[in-house]
């Protein structure tokens, strides 16, 4: 996982890409009690390099990776060991990357999307799995309520929210 | 008596309720949530190892 993140930093250090954080299971697990997950999800800002409208251009990226050496395994690439998933923003994880919180594991820098930001990410996805972890965030993390609620109107999940609160 | 109220005797001089035994385990799972995240990280690579000798599944593990 160290020489994992030292990788991906290297992509941003090298302007392959232009910031990154980490989402999915394992922001969740950053705040949350441990649970199994098998993919370290990275959300992706690209590099303004755009063919046409619909199409993000991720090819120097995984060149890049691929002059390393790293595998390909289904939808994973293999990154010292970690099986690793780009995925490119959307505005709204755009702003949640753009307001990752700063963090270190084992001395390595890294971000990883704030929780009430990755609560809204992985309400809207809305598979059973994510809602695991949406109810895992508000019951085990101090969440800031007023952001939560500002983010979840923007995204128009607040009925959503509260019906799974209640349910 | 509302269920939750309900007295459970461990032993002698040991009783509790079960609304105490579910504050317990709120309380244990939001300890382990605080838990620095290299330590989760580990943990996370044991439960991978386990889930792969129960499941047999071909999932990699993650060297750490």
């Amino acid at each position: 996982m160290r020489e994992t993140l030292k990788i991906i930093n290297e992509l941003k250090v090298t302007g392959l890409i232009d910031d990154y954080a980490i989402g999915g299971g394992i922001a969740a697990l950053f705040y949350i009690e441990p649970f199994l997950t098998y993919d370290l999800d990275v959300f992706v800002i690209p590099m303004k390099k755009r063919l046409e409208e619909g199409v993000i251009l991720l090819t120097d990226v995984f060149a890049y990776l691929k002059t390393k050496g790293y595998p390909w395994k289904g939808e994973h690439i293999i990154i010292e060991g970690v099986p690793v998933q780009f995925i490119p923003v959307d505005e709204f994880e755009k702003e949640a990357v753009e307001n990752a919180r700063m963090t270190e594991y084992e001395g390595i820098p890294t971000k990883i999307i704030q929780p009430e930001y990755l609560l809204a990410i992985l309400l809207r996805a809305g598979r059973k799995k994510d809602i695991e972890k949406v109810e895992r965030l508000i019951e085990q993390t101090d969440l800031d309520r007023e952001k939560l609620d500002s983010l979840l109107s923007r995204l128009n999940l607040k009925e959503k929210f509260t019906s799974l609160k209640e349910g | 008596m509302r269920e939750e109220d309900l007295k459970i005797i461990i032993e002698k001089d040991r009783i509790t309720a079960k609304k105490r035994l579910f504050e317990e385990k709120a309380h244990f799972h939001k300890e382990q949530a605080r838990l620095p995240f290299e330590e989760k990280v580990k943990i996370l690579v044991k439960l991978q190892e386990l889930a792969s000798r129960i499941k047999g599944e071909d999932r990699i593990i993650w060297q750490i």
